[in-house]
This record gives structure tokens, sequence and C-alpha cells, in this order.
């Protein structure tokens, strides 16, 4: 099960800057991970994450996503990963604490080492940001 | 986690024509700056959004979060080891019909652009 992964295998991360808990699903083209809004992650700010937060999360569920490729299909390591471009971002509403998000990446394009994906954020059913990311790939994690 | 006084210190505050800049000094010893990446300190683009917002807010005289960005263009890295000031300047604050504000604000060290961001602010 890939929510048995222990996250941190897959993200070169570390807390407290970690803003996933779980892989949830995974292939190729489309992957979700979860995060539970908690009152000690850094970006929580009077009950709620902050769109800085929520952006990260967005964008460490792209890194789970080339985690798990580089080291359970490739086998390499883990590599560093960097936002390119935030893209025709719309946030409904912030998440609040004790909420759990789950997040959706579709890959639209892949060239090399860079990555263009559309992502969508649920707590539930309900859609609370939508946006685009490119992601591009560097040197390998030293940990 | 505000970002003023933990990634940065503000050194100076200019207006020109209703627009502010900044001039920052980024703080290398930041926590953070372990976590990501460990023996690869790079600033989160994430944190730049933040200090964009804080810096808007300070700009304002109250608190804004971001609701919508067109874009948010990040053009090279912020290694703390090699950049130790940055100057966000802020191009457009339009307020819309709805009370919102549309942004356009730069990062920069001298002749490098680092970020272009182009956003609404609430």
């Amino acid at each position: 099960m890939f929510r048995d992964i222990d996250i941190l295998e897959l993200l070169p991360q570390r807390p407290p800057f970690v803003m996933v808990d779980h892989l949830e699903d995974y292939s190729e083209t489309q992957t979700t991970c979860s995060l539970t809004v908690r009152p000690d992650n850094v970006f929580c700010e009077n009950g709620e994450l902050a769109a800085a937060g929520l952006i990260e999360h967005i964008a460490q569920t792209c890194a789970a996503r080339l985690g798990y490729y580089n080291k359970y299909i490739l086998k390499t390591g883990v590599r560093l990963g960097f936002i390119g471009e935030v893209k025709d971002l719309d946030i409904v509403r912030l998440p609040r604490e004790g909420e759990t998000l789950c997040t959706t990446i579709v890959v639209m394009q892949e060239i090399f080492d860079v990555t263009l994906v559309s992502a969508e954020v649920r707590v539930g059913e309900e859609v609370i940001a939508t946006t685009r990311l490119k992601i591009a790939q560097g040197q390998q994690s030293s940990e | 986690m505000k970002l003023q006084d933990n990634l940065f210190t503000i050194l100076s505050q200019q207006e020109a024509e209703g627009l502010a800049t900044f001039h920052l000094r980024i703080h290398p010893e930041w926590p953070i700056y372990k976590a990501h990446f460990p023996g690869h300190p790079i600033t989160p683009g994430v944190c730049i959004v933040q200090m964009v917002q804080e810096l808007l807010g300070l700009a304002l005289h109250r608190d804004v979060t971001l609701r919508k960005a067109k874009n948010v263009k990040y053009l090279a890295i912020i290694s703390p080891e090699e950049v130790a000031e940055l100057t966000v300047s802020f191009t457009k604050i339009e307020e819309q019909e709805d009370g919102s504000l549309k942004v356009h604000a730069q990062v920069a060290a001298g002749e490098t652009i680092y970020t272009k961001l182009s956003a609404t602010f609430a």
C-alpha cells in the first residue's frame, strides 16, 4: 500500500517543512497525497493554513510522485525539486486546523526534468483550491 | 510563522507614487534552511509568496491574504549562501470593485530578477 510508505523516504524536505502526511495513490500520470492541518504546522496562523502552506502542500504532492518514481521505479535516489511557476492559482478558502486535505495532481506535460501539472485540493467533497504548477528537478538529495 | 524577523529583516522602505519598495536582509541562520534542504539551503518558493504577502500588508497597514495568482515565476534560486540582500518592489497595487487587490511585484538583487508575481490579494 502506498499509504504505508514513510513519506520522508519520498521527499527531500525535512520536518518542520514537510507538508504531506501520506502518499494515497500513485500512477505515472496522476498522484494523490493527504495532509492533516495541525496547529504546530509552521504555516498555521489563526487556525488556518496560510496560502504559502497550501501551495507547498501541492508542490510536495508533486515531490512525492517524483520521489516514488525515482526511488521505486528508477531505483535511484530522491532528488531536490523546485517550483518553477505557479499558474492560474485559485484559492476558494484556506484550510482550517484539523481538516484533512486530499490533493490530486495530473501530469499535463513532462519534458526532461521539468513537469507541468494541474492540481486540485479537496476537503471531503469540497474543492478548496486549484492551480497549475511547473516543477523542476535538481541534484540528488544528500539525505 | 511570520517571516519578518525570522527569514528577513527590513533595512529600508521607500514609496513612490503610492507603490512601496522594500530592501531586505536575508537571515542564512533561519532554521527552515536546514529542512529545505539538508546540506543545500534554498529559500522555499512559497516563502517568497508569503514574504510578498507580509510586505504588502505592511505597505497597506492591514492584513492581506493571497486569493488568486495569474502567475508566480521563479527565474532563479535564492540561496542564502549567495544572496544576502533582496529588493521587493511593488509595480502595481490596484483595488478592484469587490475590494480585492490586483498586485504586481518583483523580487530582485541588483540586476538579477529572482521572482515575478502577478496575483490577487484580499
